[in-house]
């Protein structure tokens, strides 16, 4: 039964009687699946539908791409302790394999393509595969995954400022290959995704299932987001709070005492950087589709560093902080997009100048909340209540194998 | 003829000219305390260093007899294979996982004997929970064995200082190890930890474990040592039974200085 209920998200924070857990998260579903109706047109036929399309929806939008993206680099950062600089690597990764494989089935010229030259054409399936954004996303993260693993080789065994430093490095040679490849990247015109190219997925419509065009600003693509937003953050907790998630523990805070329990380290962060990797790619795709545009030109180190703000702003190695500091960080540069008309004049903030809001922010919350806005947590990897631990030593314990000098003391409530 | 669960042959360690081991011959028997005792800078802790795997001897053997997994000879083998294959230790330094709760540490310390992986862990499979259930078991066991279970819930960092040594040792012990290797554990304690300690070293002997101990405090190796290998200068200079390493002219000399058995001491 205690099982069963753990087997669901949120089953750990019921057991455990976390109700403002509970609450909270509920709360914060609900409220990002009512946005749209809530900004959307009264009027409209589909009142929700509608609200797809405001600002406030594509903002919101803008900042579930990059939480996903922030949490996949908090894998490395948070949880492992390294200071990953490259991580744009596997934005830019994602967001192009994703528009390579739509071009390649979708359009007659494959990838041999500059932007414009595929309107109005229609390309051939692969293996049955015509553009499902499911399989694109699987693919984007495999390819990812399989680069951070790659990354990986090359800096097993540096820790601290020297890791930093190599996947920085790392991350501007694949940011000039990206420039100059230009057959699979566009290069510095970059690639768009017009009528034709769109990926597709199932969407009911008209009263029944069928596969349909995925826009940036259609319903299909918000649930998406959330979607995949949702199962990120429990994929992150659930690691967190196992086995592995201990494993990444011990790296951080004491790699000796890690290596002296047992663990094998490479290993262990040859796993985070596959995972991270993997959402990374995930988040590249949702980011290629967003966009409309990939431009490997834009994909430099400061997108690294934004999401690196994101999770240091809300408190590295915590969700709900990396989930924060995500809406704060990307809404804020949406916010700075904005022009502002008072008595006539034109206020705006240029784009450049934006980055100067970021790090005084960033310096306001080191100065007064050094470890992040919604800092980690130092609970227990499975809280369990006194009752079930009672019951829990009562049962045989097949790992322990001491003894019992005197069976008397083990007898504890 | 029982033969010695540890047993190191010739084992050297240099770091560039300095030798900081040379030709070290230890026979830790099973069952045993064994004490390896010296003045300060004698190399004891690069013993242990070698051994665990911390880093590679420069030459010479380490072979261990395991009495289910068989015979090696883990010279140079990473730490963590040396950990899974039955040899765990503390620090002279305290290396516990200070932001993590005292359970969470020996959890930790449960990780070579349990299998489940990232797949079972993102899908909450039955085996994964089962498994979860039987470290948190196993780990407050561990934890009530050395007298911690009051603690669960805080933070390491936040034990007592001989507290501390209680949850390293707890989650040494948790690695499932035929040999505990203990780096000066009773350093910073009052009289009274001490000898609580002293139990608690009997009590894991007693359970099973063999127990190959570095310390400075006489009192307490003269007294639960069946065996003593005495250091100086990098070298051993003297091994026996308690009674016999106490009165050796050589062990003396060692730590009071030539002339100094004159005066006699504790």
């Amino acid at each position: 039964m205690r099982h069963l209920l753990r087997f669901f998200p949120l089953g750990d924070a019921i057991a455990a009687g976390r109700w403002g857990v509970v609450l909270s998260s509920v709360a914060v579903v609900a409220l990002l699946l009512a946005l749209p109706w809530l900004t959307g047109d009264p009027a409209a036929p589909s009142r929700w539908l509608s609200g797809c399309e405001s600002r406030v929806v594509n903002v919101t939008l803008f900042v579930v791409v990059y939480a996903v993206l922030a949490l996949g680099l908090n894998i490395v950062v948070g949880y492992t302790g390294l200071l990953d600089l490259g991580y744009v690597t596997f934005l830019a990764t994602g967001a192009i394999v994703t528009f390579d494989l739509l071009l390649l089935v979708r359009t007659p010229e494959g990838l041999a393509l500059r932007v414009g030259e595929n309107a109005g054409l229609t390309g051939q399936p692969v293996f049955g595969f015509d553009g499902s954004i499911f399989v694109i996303m699987l693919i984007a993260g495999t390819i990812c995954a399989l680069i951070g693993l790659l990354r990986g080789i090359p800096t097993l065994k540096l820790t601290g400022d020297y890791y930093a430093i190599v996947t920085l490095g790392i991350a501007e040679i694949v940011f000039l290959v990206y420039l100059n490849e230009s057959a699979f990247t566009g290069g510095a015109f970059g690639m768009k995704l017009d009528f034709a190219a769109r990926p597709t997925l199932p969407w009911f419509e008209d009263g029944q299932w069928r596969w349909v065009k995925l826009y940036h600003d259609t319903g299909a693509f918000y649930l998406l987001a959330l979607a995949v937003l949702g199962l990120t953050v429990v994929l992150s907790d659930r690691l967190d709070r196992s086995r592995i998630g201990r494993a990444w523990a011990a790296i951080r805070l004491d790699e000796t005492a890690a290596r002296a329990c047992g663990i094998d380290v490479s290993r262990y962060k040859m796993i985070a950087f596959a995972v991270s990797g993997f959402l990374g790619g995930v988040g590249g795709a949702l980011y290629a589709i967003w966009a409309g545009t990939v431009a490997a030109k834009s994909l430099d180190i400061w997108q690294s560093i934004l999401i690196l703000c994101a999770v240091v702003l809300g408190g590295m190695g915590s969700i709900r902080g990396v989930l924060l500091g995500s809406a704060m960080l990307f809404s804020l540069r949406e916010l700075l997009r904005e022009t502002i008309s008072v008595g006539g004049l034109e206020l705006r903030v240029p784009p450049e100048a934006s980055f100067l809001v970021y790090g005084l922010l960033l310096i306001f919350v080191m100065r007064f909340r050094p470890k992040g806005l919604f800092p980690r947590g130092s609970g227990e990897s499975v809280p369990v209540s006194v009752r079930e631990e009672k019951e829990l030593l009562a049962a045989p314990a097949h790992l322990y194998t001491l003894a019992p000098a005197e069976p008397t003391e083990t007898g504890h409530g | 003829m029982v033969e010695p669960l540890l047993e190191t042959r010739k084992l050297c360690r240099y770091f560039g000219g300095v030798k900081a081991n040379r030709d070290i011959d230890l026979r830790v028997m099973p069952g045993s305390i064994t004490s390896l005792i010296g003045p300060n800078g004698a190399g004891k802790t690069t013993v242990f260093n070698a051994i665990t795997g911390i880093f590679a001897p420069t030459s010479g053997e380490v072979i261990v007899r395991h009495p289910r997994l068989g015979t090696r000879s883990i010279g140079g083998w990473r730490p963590d294979r040396i950990c899974a294959f039955g040899l765990a230790r503390t620090f002279q330094n305290i290396h516990l996982f200070a932001d993590l709760p005292v359970i969470d540490n020996v959890k930790v310390g449960l990780h070579p004997r349990t299998r489940r992986g990232v797949l079972s862990a993102i899908f909450r499979t039955p085996g994964f929970l089962r498994e979860e259930d039987e470290i948190h078991a196993a780990a407050l066991h561990y934890l009530a064995f050395v007298g911690l279970l009051e603690a669960e819930h805080d933070l390491a960092t936040n034990l007592a200082y001989g507290d501390q040594r209680k949850l390293e040792i707890a989650r040494a012990l948790a690695t499932g190890p035929v040999l505990l290797l203990l780096d000066e554990p009773a350093a910073g304690m009052n009289p009274t930890e001490t000898l609580a300690l002293m139990e608690l070293i009997r009590k894991i002997r007693d359970a099973g474990v063999t127990v190959l101990l570095i310390e400075h405090d006489m009192k307490l190796v003269m007294n639960i040592s069946d065996y003593v290998y005495v250091m100086d200068h990098g070298e051993l200079i003297a091994h026996g039974p308690p009674v016999a390493v106490r009165s050796d002219p050589r062990v003396i000399e060692a730590y009071l200085g030539p002339g100094g058995g004159e005066h006699g001491h504790g």
